[in-house]
């Protein structure tokens, strides 16, 4: 999934995530696909970001792979990576990287 | 060189308020400490100013909370909420601009990283008062912001050693100063009168067992420092994860699945975070 600002949202893009307002109220669910209607609605009522399936837009900001990013996580736990309370938050956050990265793959 | 913790401790007590403080605060503050005030005596002093009303209740409404659009004025927040989190709230909005309009983005996003954190552990620990516990995450780390801005040349000695020596934020302070953020916080509290859930936390936070008046939130918040650092989520200062304490980590009694379930909660959370992050920063 990609989080992109709505300027760059087209139809037929799929919403990974609900489209919330600055208030956290649901204007949109998630896997519906975007019409140019829709778009316009929410970029009327103040919505700047949606988060849509797969990796449609190339942003010119080098996004993080996967991989790059759990090994980022890795680094960060360099000085306590021994204690096995701090490896299994290490390795939570590793697997949630992990499934995003397929859910990604799979949009 | 280790600086004279007293004269230290004199000048930042001395300040008569921190900057951007607004004077509302100290009134507030002596609002709330007498037993007969009213919620609505509160809300009307806060009310007087509309910038400050509109970005409480802004934040109260935002995904930060779990009511969203459901407070409409401040004497409800209140009474929803309780007077000790919308003073963190008020002093919140205060820190955040000074963070703000010194270019301190990466401690703003880990002080609200933290706020996130603390406030999904103490949901899915069952804590009371949730709301408390995400504005003692919020004002966690005021320390750092006071170090940095009445201590600047220290401050940069500090940067310099967490990068040349990969010591940690608290470390370094300690190296240079002979103190750290924590007891600058701890002052702080002391000065404004923040209250034990409130000011605990923010002195405790790298050393949980010495809380005697807040320990849950205090453990609560010490564990979110550490998972919103984890997740790389803004700048606490360094990029490493600090260890958990292991009793604070037994008291919370997480789960592993519990654990899943605030990662994955966390980082939905914080991959929105623009959509609330926004209610603090204008």
């Amino acid at each position: 999934m990609q989080r992109i600002p709505i300027k760059l949202a087209t139809a037929g893009m799929k919403l990974a995530k609900p489209v919330r307002n600055k208030r956290g109220m649901i204007l949109c669910g998630s896997n519906v696909e975007l019409t140019e209607e829709m778009i316009a609605r929410l970029s009327n009522m103040g919505v700047e970001r949606i988060t849509v399936e797969g990796h449609p837009v190339d942003t010119g900001v080098e996004e993080k792979s996967p991989g790059q990013q759990i090994d980022e996580v890795s680094a960060r736990f360099r000085r306590v990576g021994k204690d096995p309370l701090m490896r299994k938050i290490r390795d939570a956050i590793i697997q949630r990287l992990k499934e995003k990265g397929k859910l990604g793959e799979s949009g | 060189m280790s600086l004279d913790e007293e004269s230290i401790r004199n000048r930042i007590q001395r300040l008569k308020s921190l900057p951007t403080l607004p004077g509302i605060f100290e009134k507030i503050t002596g609002l709330m400490e007498s037993s007969d005030t009213a919620a609505e005596d509160v809300a009307n002093l806060i009310s007087c100013d509309q910038a400050l009303s509109a970005r409480v209740l802004r934040v109260v409404n935002s995904a930060l909370y779990g009511f969203p659009g459901r407070i409409s004025n401040v004497t409800h927040a209140l009474i929803i909420l309780g007077f000790d989190v919308v003073k963190g709230l008020v002093l919140s909005t205060s820190v955040f601009d000074m963070m703000l309009a010194r270019g301190f983005y990466g401690l703003w996003e880990h002080s609200l990283g933290c706020a996130t954190t603390a406030g999904v552990i103490a949901r899915k620990t069952n804590t009371a008062n949730p709301e408390e516990v995400s504005v003692a995450g919020l004002l966690h780390d005021i320390g750092k912001v006071i170090i940095r801005i009445e201590l600047p040349e220290e401050a940069s000695r500090i940067d310099e050693l967490i990068g040349t020596r990969e010591l940690s934020v608290y470390e370094a302070e300690e190296e240079v100063l002979g103190f750290n953020h924590a007891t600058v916080g701890k002052w702080l509290s002391q000065k404004w009168n923040l209250p034990d859930k409130l000011s605990d936390p923010v002195t405790y936070h790298h050393s949980p067992a010495l809380s005697r008046f807040a320990p849950r939130s205090t453990a609560i918040v010490h564990v979110a420092d550490s998972i919103v650092r984890a997740m790389g989520f803004g700048c606490a200062g360094d990029n490493l994860v600090t260890q958990i304490d292991s009793n604070a980590w037994e008291m919370l009694e997480i789960s592993d699945p519990i654990l899943e379930e605030i990662i994955v909660e966390v980082d939905d959370k914080l991959e929105n975070a623009e959509d609330f992050l926004s209610g603090f920063g204008s």
